[in-house]
């Protein structure tokens, strides 16, 4: 022990030139990751009244409340359907854009792939919450198209705002898996090209044969993002609907944004963090263990 | 023959959808230059004229402060993020000290927990530091965030550089901060840029943590206005709502132009933290 000791003061400088980060991290990472468990345990209002209630607010969250299962219900339904989205969109992109001839040419499209990026994301909210709007470019489509039987309010119908915000973002291109993907195809050896073509394979089996394998890794990749990404994100709906009307688009990550804002329960919030990232946990290590067999 | 119609289809399809993704955007930069009388009869006319210039000087004075704000967040945490990660991965990457392994696998450890989990104790903890609706309320979180990731790569850079190059400075008697200055600074450039534009596009994204730290509305970020302009004006003056749109967009269409190579970089390792 003493000798431990005694080499850590001798390198007293370098324990003082962590400090900054490790301050840092402690006050805002460190403490703030083990105060969500220990209040979760608790009715709490974030300031003076805190009453320890043990499992109370998971037992509630889990049995007695009608909106959470509901809820969950719908995040998996979201992120089953951005996994999709993500997975084909870019993939499919990713595809056609590696089989570009001209390199200049895949340079411009790839520029194109990200310039969405450009824009601060609520900006495409906000205009998608002004599509949707009664007399927006969705309605305007459809009446275009002669079906004007089908416009309605997107938004504010119970029946068809949880398909809005699935729709939104149309048609699905996301910049960062799209490039994910391309990295994965400049990845692929040549050579495996030249043997497909002499064994006469032609291009649809080629690429599930050849292509789609040699890209799962990229594929998992993407999976897992959406899939973490997805379970957390609620800033469209916020801002789209606001979890309604009712509670058709209300999902978990919501629920913990309104608990704690707008009803003061922190402790509650906390543990419906606490079960989403326990949700998250078994995700991650599902994948790593299917990593470690292939 | 038959590969350049199979190159004409590929190009059609690639370049049909682009252009839908970018749809909504080219809609937000026409439709700014309408006037509001023309927006509100149809989609497509423009009888009064193209009076962009006229929508955008009555929202500059409005959407100027939201963007001043959030650039000078945003180059603040970028600032710190690059410091102190450096500082920190050098330490790693370097030297070897007693607990180094725990210290080190403590931080990478981070990249696991889930924002969302870590939210609201991080608002409280904020909120008890009296940092509520001051700039350090997005600032120091922010930099903490960005820590992680970046010192988690500076140190995979750092322990590549040759070492014969440190020794040999070391050997002149160069100090160690005249090490990291000269030598290590300038070859991570491609790193640190990437990890700055990350960060730097974070800022001008995040929402909802913005929202919840900042009353004042002139603390307020780029992301936070829009949404209150969008709300503010209600269901009219749509046009002057893009003309904002389009404006907010611009300091980051620069920073796109500036460092391209750096935000296509960025943009990949960013989705990679998880």
């Amino acid at each position: 022990m003493m000798p431990l000791v005694k080499s850590m003061a001798r390198k007293k400088y370098i324990y003082i030139s962590l400090l900054p980060a490790f301050m840092l991290l402690v006050t805002f990472q460190y403490i703030p990751f083990f105060n969500a468990f220990y209040r979760s345990f608790f009715d709490w209002n974030g300031a003076n009244r805190a009453e320890f209630v043990g499992l109370d607010n998971f037992i509630d969250l889990l049995f007695r409340n009608p909106d959470y299962l509901p809820s969950l219900g719908r995040m998996g339904v979201i992120v089953l359907v951005q996994i999709l989205q993500g997975v084909i969109m870019s993939l499919f992109l990713a595809t056609l854009i590696n089989h570009v001839k001209s390199e200049r040419t895949k340079y411009l499209y790839r520029v194109f792939v990200i310039l969405p990026a450009v824009v601060p994301g609520i900006i495409g909210t906000l205009l998608w919450k002004n599509f949707y709007s009664t007399d927006g470019l969705i309605n305007q489509i459809l009446v275009f198209l002669g079906q004007a039987h089908y416009t309605t309010t997107w938004l504010g119908n119970e029946h068809t705002a949880l398909l809005a915000i699935l729709f939104m973002g149309f048609p699905w291109i996301n910049g960062t898996f799209t490039l994910i993907y391309l990295a994965g195809y400049i990845g692929i050896n040549s050579e495996i090209y030249d043997a497909a073509n002499i064994d006469g394979v032609n291009i649809w089996s080629r690429f599930w044969k050849v292509e789609f394998p040699l890209l799962l890794p990229q594929t998992r990749l993407i999976v897992l993002l959406a899939l973490i990404g997805s379970i957390q994100n609620y800033e469209n709906i916020l801002i789209l609907t606001n979890g309604g009307p009712g509670t058709s688009t209300l999902v978990p990550g919501l629920m913990l944004f309104q608990y704690a804002f707008s009803y003061s329960q922190m402790g509650y919030a906390c543990a419906i963090g606490i079960l989403l990232f326990m949700i998250i946990i078994t995700i991650t290590i599902i994948n790593q263990s299917w990593g470690r067999e292939s | 023959m038959r590969k350049n119609r199979f190159q004409a289809w590929i190009h059609l399809i690639i370049s049909g959808i682009l252009f839908m993704s970018l749809l909504p955007l080219l809609f937000m930069v026409i439709q700014s230059l309408r006037a509001q009388i023309d927006y509100d009869s149809s989609l497509w006319s423009i009888s009064s004229g193209m009076i962009g210039f006229q929508n955008y000087s009555a929202v500059l004075s409005s959407v100027y402060p939201y963007v001043f704000n959030t650039f000078t967040y945003s180059i603040a945490t970028v600032a710190g993020v690059l410091a102190v990660s450096t500082l920190t991965a050098y330490i790693f990457a370097r030297f070897s000290f007693p607990l180094k392994q725990l210290l080190f696998s403590s931080i990478i450890a981070l990249m696991m927990i889930p924002g969302i989990l870590t939210f609201i104790p991080q608002f409280l903890m904020v909120f008890r530091l009296n940092l509520l609706d001051t700039p350090w309320a997005l600032i120091l979180p922010g930099i903490s965030g960005g820590l992680i990731f970046a010192v988690y790569l500076l140190r995979t850079f750092f322990e590549q550089i040759a070492m014969e190059i440190i020794e040999a400075a070391r050997i002149d008697g160069a100090p160690e901060w005249r090490i990291i200055g000269t030598i290590v600074v300038p070859l991570s450039i491609p790193t640190l840029a990437t990890i700055g534009v990350l960060n730097f596009l974070w800022m001008w994204n995040a929402y909802i943590w913005p929202l919840v730290t900042l009353s004042s509305s002139e603390k307020w970020t780029v992301s936070i206005g829009m949404a209150f302009l969008s709300n503010a004006y209600g269901g009219a003056n749509e046009v002057e709502q893009y003309a904002a749109y389009t404006l907010s967009s611009i300091p980051l269409l620069i920073l796109f132009i500036i460092a391209m190579k750096y935000f296509l970089q960025g943009i990949n390792s960013g989705m990679l933290k998880g």
